[in-house]
């Protein structure tokens, strides 16, 4: 991207979130109930523009998407390779996606949320090892065999 | 000898399980098994034939798979028998591998959710194959169990 191109959108940018802001500024003066939330909406859908338009251009270092995450720097590598988060190619230092970050985000905070729950956490980490063991190739295999129909009747000697 | 509950000389019992093999378990169950694992594994098979889930072990997940009943029964020392129940009358074994788990889940769950490593939670404790056979349990958010997953 040009600087030129750059400082075009950061100016849309600071236009968009100039109008946000006058709509939500004028919201104290009015009484009417339905006006107030259709304003609140709109500020609260143009601010919701912005954070995907600048998260779809924004890349975070490993180190920084950590702390974002409160995990280590490993898990974070750990979920790049493996896909949650996106990793953006040709970057040195290596870096992911803010709008992968920021969907993991919300996820790991869901999690948290949930993370009293033992019956819940129970459930998940045992899906997450039978998934992880069912990926082996022989499981993944013996299993797309079985999707075509080709299992037969077992016999002992 | 075909696998059906209630042969060679015991009564033949009305509810009846066929057990089949996809090639994999074949190949495994014929080529790789030796010994007592090979004993073990075929006496799982009669076991399972006579008496269905009461011998699949434990419940497994699979993922994007919340119709099919899937389990894994151990039967020698790391070995186990990865089952799916097809119908109410036919269990396939769809492989038979040597368990690995090179992973510490605690690790995990201390990392991402360390309110739980308080609690601790563990593997043992994984639904019996039975369970809910006719009312499964709700699915989980596949994006929860991927990232877990991907820390395995």
């Amino acid at each position: 991207m040009t600087v030129k191109t750059m400082q075009r959108k950061m100016v849309a940018t600071l236009v968009s979130i100039d109008d946000a802001t006058g709509v939500l500024g004028e919201v104290s003066s009015l009484e009417d109930a339905t006006e107030i939330r259709r304003r609140v909406k709109a500020a609260e859908e143009t601010l919701a523009e912005l954070e995907r338009r600048l998260g779809e251009e924004t890349s975070v270092e490993i180190s920084q998407a950590a702390k974002i995450l409160a995990v280590s720097p490993p898990t974070v590598r750990a979920w790049a390779k493996r896909g949650i988060l996106d990793l953006l190619p040709g970057r040195s230092p290596m870096a992911v996606s803010f709008e992968s970050v920021r969907c993991t985000r919300r996820l790991l905070a869901q999690l948290r949320a949930q993370g009293g729950d033992r019956e819940f956490v129970q459930r998940l980490l045992d899906a997450a090892l039978d998934q992880r063991e069912l990926s082996r190739p022989a499981a993944a295999r013996g299993l797309e065999q079985w999707r075509s129909g080709q299992a037969v009747k077992a016999a002992a000697d | 000898m075909a696998l059906r509950a209630g042969g060679q000389g015991r009564r033949r019992l009305s509810v009846t399980y066929e057990v089949r093999e996809t090639p994999e378990a074949k190949r495994v169950h014929e080529k790789v098994l030796k010994g007592a694992a090979r004993k073990r594994y075929e006496a799982l098979l009669t076991d399972l034939a006579a008496q269905g889930c009461k011998a699949g072990g434990k419940r497994l997940r699979v993922r994007g798979d919340d119709v099919s009943r899937y389990c894994a029964r151990g039967f020698y020392a790391r070995w186990r028998a990865h089952l799916v129940f097809e119908d109410a009358q036919t269990i396939v074994v769809f492989a038979i591998m040597e368990h690995t788990e090179s992973s510490n889940p605690k690790k995990v769950i201390a990392e991402v959710l360390p309110e739980v490593s308080k609690i601790g939670v563990k593997r043992s404790e994984q639904p019996p194959c039975c369970e809910d056979f006719d009312d499964p349990p709700p699915p989980l958010d596949q994006a929860k169990v991927d990232l877990i997953e991907a820390l395995l």
